[in-house]
């Protein structure tokens, strides 16, 4: 039943208000089924707006959205029995226990699988009678997470998944998705941040101020800005052209003064030409480092104007 | 049944709590102690029975059950949003109205679980110290008061399904308490407003006894009233006037339907 209208979800025109505020603004996205995709977006972009409309949390002002063939609002009891949903609130109940949890999930969904199993997937095993209340942020995510494998679901909707997790968590939580989509399951997460959906998405939508910016495959998005590193070169004098002759460099896509020192945003391999570049403008290098490309960074190469839409509206300059 | 997981879920978490077990421990000392306080007042002269117990428990029952139920049941949707477990809840799948369902029905066990505990403590005493035990009468008494329980759950959840905060919550539940316990004094002055700003000569109308009857309170009296021989009926104030002596059971099991449906259906129409 699932892929015989095709996609796994598709937001048809979604607009939401609450109030004056305008969450989000005419969504239309389309997940195909068996791909990872990854919901990009700042936080309060509108990417759990989005996520609470599919799973009938939250209802839409105008449009519609399908989740496996089935109308989120009409028919949400069936989009909960084929989805695993982790929300990016989502918090245990502190007098129950791991298993517990679990048990209740396994119950919701009429699932006979052995709890145990879907605890040691996650690598709680070993605290499932523990009440889930003591456990560490870290924790209760991976209890989140093992609730929404239960059942084998067709399609995983995890909003924030690596909130509260190590660099080592996040990992893992990444292996599962990977493990999971291979399994055959659709998975549909947002993140505000960057590296953790190039990691395993196949594609990425952009929200921000309630609008899809972009959406995009990870080559199309990185071919963009993607991949790039802001290189902050510290200066004794800033020389007059600087700019120009490091944006002439191949591989950098914007330049600025930033006090004493150059920034540019390039490629890795473009990182020696940008040095050699402001040395011959007769400057002397004091010393230089690198950072990640801020998502904001990424935001401001599909939008021109760089204040929040909802801050601006009049819009214009 | 997904009201039935739910339930089971909420009654296993709720019974988990601490202050359940200490209000489970103060509703047995208080129900047991007012046992044995009867008996120890009659003890000399041989009129000890369980009917005579009941008309002396009923009042503070009503007092203590309502506090109780309202205590356990206020958070129990406003704390699930908001401490964000409810997007667990219904992340899984279960309607919102068998959330709220499930919720009166777990809650409403857990309340219904100490008052069985402390009846029954109750029983003990007086067939210790011997009287007539008339256990029909008991268990009717026991189940009209785990209805007025029940009512009391069914206006918590209600109110708690209509925030998202448990401060609201609360000032809900102890505003409806609040209307419960002065219910009967309004509308007394009310009739002495009507009545020219005179005290009533001989009995009230029937109208009034309609109007203050409205309560859970007062219905639970009522009721109370219905189920008892005449002599007693009198005693714990129900049996009134022209009214028909259904009348406290009614109201009392609209109390209990009103607010679950009304909770539900709003609750349906809410953004979480």
């Amino acid at each position: 039943m699932a892929s015989a209208t095709g996609s796994a979800v598709s937001f048809d025109g979604v607009t939401k208000r609450f109030g004056d505020v305008v969450a989000l603004q005419d969504l239309s996205l389309t997940v195909e089924p068996g791909e990872i995709y990854g919901f990009l977006g700042p936080n309060g972009a509108g990417k759990s707006t989005s996520i609470g409309i599919a799973l009938d949390f939250v209802r839409p002002t105008a449009g519609s959205v399908r989740v496996l063939g089935h109308d989120a609002r009409a028919e949400s009891l069936q989009v909960r029995e084929q989805v695993g949903f982790l929300s990016d609130e989502f918090e245990v109940y502190d007098r129950l226990t791991g298993r517990q949890h679990v048990d209740f999930a396994l119950e919701s969904k009429g699932s006979d699988e052995n709890p145990a199993k879907l605890l040691e997937r996650v690598g709680l095993a070993d605290a499932a009678d523990r009440k889930a209340g003591g456990y560490s942020k870290g924790m209760k995510q991976r209890l989140g997470l093992a609730t929404t494998l239960v059942g084998d679901p067709d399609l995983l909707v995890l909003d924030e998944p690596s909130t509260g997790l190590d660099p080592n968590g996040a990992r893992e939580m990444r292996e599962i998705i990977r493990r999971e989509n291979e399994r055959g399951a659709t998975v549909f997460f947002s993140s505000h941040i960057l590296e953790q959906v190039e990691a395993v998405c196949d594609r990425v939508g952009i929200l921000r101020g309630g609008t899809l910016v972009a959406e995009d495959s990870i080559e199309g998005l990185r071919s963009a800005v993607g991949g790039d590193a802001r290189l902050r070169v510290e200066v004794d004098t800033v020389p007059d052209g600087v700019l120009d002759r490091v944006r002439s460099v191949d591989g950098v896509s914007s330049a600025n003064i930033d006090a004493n020192a150059v920034v540019a945003v390039c490629s890795p391999a473009a990182r020696r030409a940008v040095i050699d570049a402001v040395e011959e403008t007769g400057a002397t290098v004091a010393g230089f480092e690198t950072e990640e490309v801020a998502l904001e960074e990424v935001f401001a190469a599909y939008t021109e104007d760089a204040s929040p839409a909802a801050e601006a509206p009049g819009g214009g300059a | 049944m997904s009201w039935l997981v739910v339930a089971r879920k909420d009654f296993r978490d709720a019974s988990r709590s601490r202050l359940l077990w200490s209000l489970t421990a103060l509703f047995v000392l208080m129900v047991g102690g007012l046992a044995y306080v009867y008996a120890e007042v009659l003890s000399q002269t041989d009129q000890i029975s369980s009917l005579g117990f009941v008309v002396f428990l009923q009042g503070t029952a009503g007092l203590f059950i309502s506090i109780v139920a309202l205590l356990v049941a206020y958070k129990s949707i406003a704390g699930e949003r908001e401490s964000g477990t409810i997007s667990f809840l219904l992340g899984l799948p279960h309607r919102r109205r068998d959330v709220v369902v499930g919720k009166v029905v777990g809650r409403g066990g857990v309340v219904a679980a100490a008052l069985l505990v402390g009846f029954i403590a109750a029983a003990l005493v007086l067939v210790g110290v011997g009287g007539t035990f008339d256990a029909a009468q008991y268990v009717l008494f026991t189940l009209l008061s785990a209805l007025y329980a029940a009512a009391f759950v069914s206006i918590a959840v209600a109110l708690s399904s209509a925030t998202a905060s448990s401060a609201k919550a609360a000032a809900g539940a102890i505003g409806f308490w609040i209307f419960n316990q002065f219910w009967g004094a309004a509308m007394l002055a009310v009739y002495v407003v009507v009545n020219g700003f005179s005290l009533p000569q001989g009995p009230l109308p029937d109208w009034y006894h309609a109007l203050a009857g409205l309560g859970p309170g007062a219905a639970y009296s009522n009721a109370a009233g219905y189920f008892l021989p005449p002599e007693f009926a009198q005693q714990v104030g129900g049996g009134f006037g022209g009214l028909p002596e259904w009348y406290g059971v009614v109201i009392l099991v609209g109390w209990f339907v009103v607010p679950l449906v009304l909770g539900a259906a709003r609750f349906q129409q809410l953004d979480l």
